[in-house]
């Protein structure tokens, strides 16, 4: 007997996730936002804790950090979920640019390109810093986040340091923290 | 779709199965695009630099993972459909597995508390690399009305919860319109 439950959750994450393929603007970051509030907020699938675990999971892990939705799926539905979650989110955004591939050197100079980049920046922009925040919301640290993530940012935009090492870094600076709480 | 596209330069698809196989499974926190830079470009000499920035461009233009795209969209200059599929697989399969197999091992050590606690200075540091990047992209959009477009979708999103679909369709037109206006013709 097929289990019509894991079913209707696989095809929910179809529903969820092929959609934002094609109005991610910006790429994995501009996401993020959307994620927790269908997974966490609008279905339940996830606590606050799960999604901050994956999140952070999918950030030191190899590969695209755009691999969230692999987890994602997986959490929810198992390996149906993560295949369904993945390639609903791949496909459509994949036949796009490789349409766009196609046609793309005739239009080599076309002024429009510049013009789509400058409208689309304020959408990435605000989509990126609502992925911030509800990310810093699901953490249970509080200030300590907020103040971490201030100073990863900053680090970022003064040096150019490899992420991987602010990573790990913050990890540790919470491990040799943990006695204090 | 293979014949619309030129495989100009002797580029075989087990070159591009091992580049992007590496350039996946190797690739920590970020930063994939320098890497394909400097493998595709500068070391093995398969794009000019003009072929790189163009495709650059357009991955960031259209929707879905910039790294992603812009594999595909290489894969089809070099080597066809076919380059494309080779190239996606090899970047994205490999580590998906690897995911799932450090999440299998993250669901043995769960009832730690300590690992949450590192996890969650891991979330929060990553949030600030996505906000170095917000800030990026805004410093080069400095403009009023793009910056309240800006503040718009952030307040939806965020702080009203409305579905992202419905906020970048409503936005997009208006800020593509700002776009045109504020540089019409060129």
């Amino acid at each position: 007997m097929p289990d019509t439950d894991l079913i209707d959750r696989v095809l929910e994450l179809v529903r969820i996730f092929a959609p934002l393929s094609l109005v991610a603007f910006g790429g994995g970051p501009t996401i993020v936002a959307e994620i927790e509030r269908q997974t966490v907020t609008v279905h339940g699938w996830l606590t606050h804790r799960d999604f901050i675990d994956i999140f952070a999971i999918s950030r030191v892990a190899p590969g695209p950090g755009i691999l969230l939705i692999t987890l994602i799926g997986w959490k929810v539905a198992g390996l149906l979920g993560a295949i369904a979650a993945s390639f609903a989110f791949y496909i459509p955004s994949g036949l796009l640019v490789s349409g766009a591939a196609l046609l793309w050197r005739r239009h080599r100079t076309a002024a429009w390109r510049d013009k789509v980049e400058r409208g689309l920046a304020p959408i990435a922009i605000g989509l990126i810093f609502a992925g911030a925040y509800s990310v810093l919301r699901a953490t249970q640290g509080g200030l300590l986040a907020f103040a971490t993530a201030a100073v990863s940012a900053a680090v970022l935009m003064w040096r150019p340091v490899n992420p991987f090492v602010l990573l790990v870094g913050g990890a540790l600076i919470y491990a040799a923290a943990f006695p204090l709480f | 779709m293979t014949t619309a596209s030129e495989p100009a330069r002797s580029v075989s698809l087990k070159d591009l199965a091992s580049i992007y196989f590496w350039i996946g499974i190797s690739s920590f926190g970020g930063g994939l695009v320098s890497w394909v830079h400097r493998e595709a470009v500068e070391r093995r000499k398969w794009l000019r630099d003009q072929e790189f920035l163009s495709g650059l461009a357009l991955s960031q233009i259209l929707p879905g993972p910039t790294m992603v795209n812009m594999t595909i969209y290489l894969g089809i200059q070099m080597r066809g459909a076919l380059g494309a599929v080779v190239s996606w697989s090899s970047l994205v399969l490999p580590p998906s597995v690897a995911i799932v197999l450090i999440y299998l091992l993250y669901l043995q050590v769960q009832g730690v508390a300590v690992v949450h606690f590192a996890l969650d200075g891991v979330a929060a540091t990553a949030v600030g690399l996505n906000i170095a990047t917000g800030v990026r992209v805004a410093r080069r959009s400095r403009h009023l009305p793009a910056l309240m477009v800006a503040a718009g979708v952030f307040a939806a999103v965020a702080l009203l919860r409305w579905p992202m679909l419905w906020v970048v369709m409503g936005a997009a037109p208006i800020s593509l319109a700002l776009a045109w206006r504020r540089n019409p013709g060129a």
